[in-house]
């Protein structure tokens, strides 16, 4: 901690590089998304689900598919010389679930006797944290930072292997399962929400330059960890299950509690967890972007961005972006693929004052359109400058 | 900035439109198998009345067993309570002969005397000179260190004189009585008693009470001097009264008596039990009850013995102990003593009787130091009652007696089935086993089946005379064998050949009832005969049936209790799966009952349960699997109801109206699937 702290004060200190300006800035950024589902078949799905509204979502679905949560509040302070120190707070939910998972939920196994489903992928990857963010830019081109973080509430699950058979007949039902999940302890969870339950630190690194008529810049942002205390649980489950029904030596003298004892068994092999520290690796945010400019009366720019978050996505989120600049006005139209989203459009306003920043944006801008809706997203962010550079 | 503002707007009504949010719910489809087992016919063996016998070609015959007879003999003996009384009076008193003295010194008869001292000085020589009535003194005589009182039937008083004075004594007259009284108990007269001699008077106490408080009267006494010889005057030298009581008998006294037996009696209890003669009987449960009643005013001591009763070679004895009775009154005890596991020899003292138990008894006192009133008026009353003895088993003749009985057993195993039962072979075994130490003569006066058409009666020579059934042996007992017993057997066949056995049987009968009459000991010779508890005469009926029977429509029915929970259950089915090796087709129907019986639910199957492929040799070569599926609608609220199932199976061998063998290797494998709609939210 000491150390964290010596290099925040040292890098604020050195004053080697100047920024251009003193200015703070707040933005905030909430976002709910699935891939799959969309707004009209969402509104379907409350109440009793008749066939054919489970055949509609069963359609609907990818063979793997995701929801996202994100809900990021950051206050950063930029000063001329060119350190900042920034306090954020972030939320974020990123589950992923197989078609399998969700036909076997709404069908049951009835249909699928005989075949052996998979349900993997599942995952679900959930945090809560708050950071305390040091950044200096050592010339006009690199900037590091370094963070402080307490972890607040964290929840994991990986399943590596789901299987899930029904002999033909229904004679024998059979599953294998391995997974690794770990929670944070969540006894206070509402009542103080913003509870140290882990404490970590943070690297970041950010370099752009110029590139023929624009720039590009790379940036490697959350390079750490958490570590959670020791109420944190955690499992590891690796069992394979086989139920051909009670063996009972007088056929019809069964009941209930023989069944019970059977789920009570599996129930014991899945609830084996142990309590003890956990050290969670921090999604890092790799960020590659280039900016084009083009002298054209219609687009003043364009951007491509590639965005990928180690551990959480597949594949890397790609936008491309064109923009329009009109005085103080900006404006961003752009179309994204990857990441834990369904492929669309986001927009982007900029105002950008001599003094006063103040910029709106959509990752959703499909929003406006039912059908095409998978999600909802606003960003905001606001940034008063105090001072220039001399 | 506005147009932002208005943005900002649009955004927060556009997300404040959320739909209401319902719980979403919905129906699946899910089967799970829930239970599976491997039927065998031996697995319904599950009565101790039926098995199932393997012959040489690994065919199966079943083995019926109902008990018909089960004859307890334990009345035979029944050894009732028995008391006797005894009140027993003290015969003597014991006390043993009593010395006293009284001195009368020459020092004190100085003393009297005027100038005395200075006239005979002690250690002196003088002349006595001759005196009259000097001695004459009434003295006491303190015997209460030994009695206060008694009253004599018997005995002597001696009273003894004896002159250590210096001079002789003439007209010597002395009286010895009571204090207080003027009766003399003895007097004594002598003339001249000269120095140094001794005169003895004797009185007979007979009648007589003497007080511990006695007194002795000098009437007179002269003494005759010693002139003119002088002599040494000793002050020590006496004249001395002894008293002896002796050779006493009393009829009650007031003192410290000395140890002694009040009563000793030997009791004999003779138990009344007909025809039978009991020589030894070991105990099961039983015991004495004695009841002690004493008027003495001291401790009796009381030792109760039966020397006949012995457990591991100890004699049953035991003691007790009677307090001292109040004066004028009598004092209680009631005691209990358990001779359980005692071996008791029931031939008397002498071992020339039977059905008796000899006892003794005796009582007494100790020495207690302590001053007790005991006349030969007291009394100890004794009560020794002998309580129920249930004997664990006794030895000797146990009568000659004649039992009529008559039994109903139930016979619900075929009564069960609907349909038609043809068998092929049948075999039918009475067997008796005889756990008594007596010969018996059995007869089967009657013995029929009966059913709700009616009663057949099996008819067969078998039935037209008794059978004896000879005496059981004991097995050694130091081996503590066990059984205890080894029963004399006889069995009865009955078959189709030498009754109408198949008959009965085909008959689905409800009850047997059976009538017999048993005649113990019908030679009156056997005198070393024993019984044991709980055991006596059984007959258990033994039904052999081949298992190669040609079944039509046989019906079983039967009823399980179950509790079982179930919520969101909906239409769906059970499927049973059955992988069938027996050459017998089943229709299988399940109905949920409530707790009063009620139909909840009839659950049919349109399929059937086939029966095997056979081959030429009737032995089944293909097994079949079949699946039976049983509907439903809504089963939750039933099966939540639900507290018994009723099974009803319907049964036909194949091929039909064709005896078909059934094999011990026979199985049907069940699975037991359901499938059903389950909602879920």
């Amino acid at each position: 901690m000491r150390l964290i702290i010596k290099i925040c004060v040292l890098s604020c200190l050195v004053s080697i590089v100047s920024a251009q300006e003193s200015s703070l800035q707040f933005n905030t950024n909430m976002g709910l998304f699935n891939s799959s589902i969309n707004e009209p078949l969402l509104a379907q799905s409350y109440g009793f689900l008749d066939d054919i509204e489970k055949a509609n979502i069963i359609d609907a679905l990818q063979s793997e598919n995701y929801i996202q949560f994100e809900l990021d509040n950051q206050l950063k302070y930029q000063h001329k010389n060119g350190w900042s120190l920034a306090l954020s707070n972030h939320a974020g939910l990123y589950a992923k679930y197989s078609k399998s998972l969700i036909e076997l939920s709404l069908l049951g196994n009835t249909p699928f006797k005989g075949d052996s489903l998979q349900l993997a992928p599942l995952g679900l990857t959930a945090f809560h944290y708050s950071q305390i963010k040091a950044s200096f830019q050592w010339d006009p081109h690199f900037s590091t930072s370094l963070s402080f973080i307490g972890g607040h509430q964290l929840a994991t699950l990986q399943v590596e292997n789901a299987m899930f058979y029904t002999e033909k007949s229904g004679a024998n039902i059979a599953y294998g399962l391995e997974f690794e999940a770990h929670y944070s302890d969540t006894t206070d969870l509402l009542d103080n929400p913003f509870e140290w339950n882990g404490m970590g630190a943070a690297l970041g690194f950010t370099f752009n330059d110029s590139i023929a008529n624009g720039i590009y810049e790379i940036s490697i942002q959350d390079i750490g960890f958490i570590k959670w205390n020791e109420s944190t649980s955690n499992r590891y489950v690796d069992s394979q299950w086989s139920f051909d029904g009670v063996n009972v030596d007088d056929f019809i003298e069964f009941n209930d509690s023989i069944i019970n004892n059977d789920v009570d068994s599996i129930k014991d092999l899945l609830n084996r967890e142990t309590q003890d520290h956990y050290t969670w690796r921090l999604p890092t945010t790799i960020n590659i972007s280039t900016l084009q400019n083009i002298n054209s009366n219609f687009v003043n720019a364009i951007q491509l961005s590639l965005t990928h978050k180690l551990t959480i996505y597949d594949l890397p989120r790609v936008t491309l972006e064109v923009i329009k600049n009109l005085k103080k006005h900006e404006f961003r139209l752009g179309y994204h693929t990857g990441g834990f989203e369904r492929q669309g459009f986001q927009f982007g306003y900029a105002y950008k004052g001599k003094k006063t920043s103040i910029q709106l944006f959509t990752k959703q801008a499909n929003s406006i359109i039912p059908s095409q809706n998978y999600g909802l997203h606003i960003g905001i962010g606001l940034k008063r400058v105090f001072s220039n550079s001399k | 900035m506005k147009s932002i503002f208005h943005l900002l707007i649009i955004l927060l009504l556009v997300s404040s439109c959320k739909h209401d949010f319902e719980k979403p719910s919905w129906n699946t489809d899910l089967t799970t198998p829930l239970a599976y087992s491997q039927l065998n016919i031996l697995d319904l063996v599950n009565d101790s009345s039926i098995r199932f016998d393997t012959l040489s070609d690994n065919s199966l015959k079943l083995i019926f067993i109902t008990e018909l007879i089960n004859f307890e003999l334990d009345s035979l003996i029944d050894l009732e309570s028995i008391s006797t009384s005894k009140n027993v009076k003290l015969e003597t008193i014991n006390f043993s002969n009593t010395t006293v003295s009284h001195e009368v010194t020459l020092g004190s008869l100085i003393a009297s005397i005027d100038f005395g001292t200075l006239l005979f000085p002690n250690g002196g020589n003088a002349v006595i000179p001759a005196y009259s009535d000097l001695l004459n003194d009434t003295f006491p005589i303190d015997a209460n260190e030994y009695f206060e009182e008694m009253t004599f039937i018997d005995g002597f008083i001696d009273l003894k004189i004896n002159n250590q004075l210096p001079t002789d004594l003439s007209n010597v007259q002395l009286e010895l009585r009571n204090k207080n009284e003027s009766t003399s108990i003895v007097t004594m007269n002598i003339p001249l008693l000269p120095s140094g001699q001794t005169a003895i008077e004797t009185a007979s106490l007979a009648g007589q009470t003497l007080s511990g408080d006695l007194e002795a009267e000098i009437l007179s006494a002269d003494i005759v001097g010693t002139s003119p010889n002088s002599v040494t005057i000793d002050y020590s030298d006496a004249l001395i009264a002894e008293i002896v009581i002796r050779d006493i008998n009393l009829q009650e006294g007031i003192a410290i008596f000395p140890s002694q037996q009040i009563f000793d009696e030997d009791t004999v209890v003779a138990f009344e039990i007909g025809d039978v003669r009991l020589q030894r009987v070991v105990v099961d449960e039983g015991g004495v009850e004695v009841v002690g009643v004493s008027t003495i005013q001291d401790t009796i001591k009381i030792e109760y013995s039966i020397p006949g009763a012995t457990l591991n070679g100890q004699p049953f004895e035991f003691y007790y102990q009677l307090p001292p009775a109040p004066v004028g009154g009598s004092i209680s005890v009631t005691k209990f003593f358990d001779f359980s596991g005692y071996e008791i020899d029931m031939t008397g003292k002498l071992g020339d009787t039977i059905n008796t138990i000899y006892t003794e008894s005796q009582g007494w006192i100790d020495s207690s130091g302590v001053i007790t009133h005991i006349s030969l008026e007291d009394s100890v009353f004794n009560t020794i009652t002998i309580k129920e003895i249930i004997p664990e088993r006794a030895y000797g003749f146990l009568g000659t007696d004649t039992f009529q009985e008559s039994y109903s057993s139930e016979f619900i195993d075929f009564s069960n089935f609907e349909g038609e039962i043809d068998l092929s072979q049948v075999d039918v075994t009475i067997s008796t086993e005889n756990y008594v130490g007596a010969n018996a003569n059995v007869w089967i006066t009657n013995f029929s089946a009966q059913n709700n058409s009616g009663t057949l009666d099996l008819i067969s020579s078998n039935l037209s005379s008794p059978f004896n059934i000879s005496s059981a042996s004991e097995n050694n007992q130091a081996n503590q064998a066990n059984p205890p017993i080894t029963p004399s057997e006889n069995a009865l066949l009955f078959d189709e050949k030498n009754s109408n056995i198949d008959a009965i049987l085909e008959s689905k009968p409800e009850l047997l009832n059976f009538d017999f009459e048993l005649v113990l000991n019908p030679n009156s010779n056997q005198d070393s005969g024993f019984i044991y508890k709980n055991y006596g005469i059984t007959s258990d009926l033994e039904i052999g049936v081949p298992l190669a029977l040609s079944a039509s429509h046989i019906v079983l029915r039967d009823t399980i209790d179950i509790d079982i929970n179930v919520e969101n259950l909906f239409e769906g089915s059970f499927t049973l799966v059955a992988h069938n090796t027996y050459p017998i087709d089943a229709q299988i129907k399940m109905t949920l009952l409530d707790q009063n019986g009620m139909i909840l639910e009839e659950l049919n199957s349109d399929q059937v349960l086939l029966a095997s492929e056979v081959n030429a040799n009737g032995k089944t070569s293909v097994p079949t699997t079949s699946e039976l599926t049983y509907p439903f609608t809504s089963i939750s609220e039933s099966l939540n109801q639900c507290q018994h199932i009723a099974f009803e199976i319907k049964l036909n061998t194949q091929p039909e109206n064709q005896p078909v063998t059934i094999y011990s290797d026979y199985t049907i494998d069940l699975k037991l699937i359901a499938n059903f709609n389950y909602s879920l939210d």
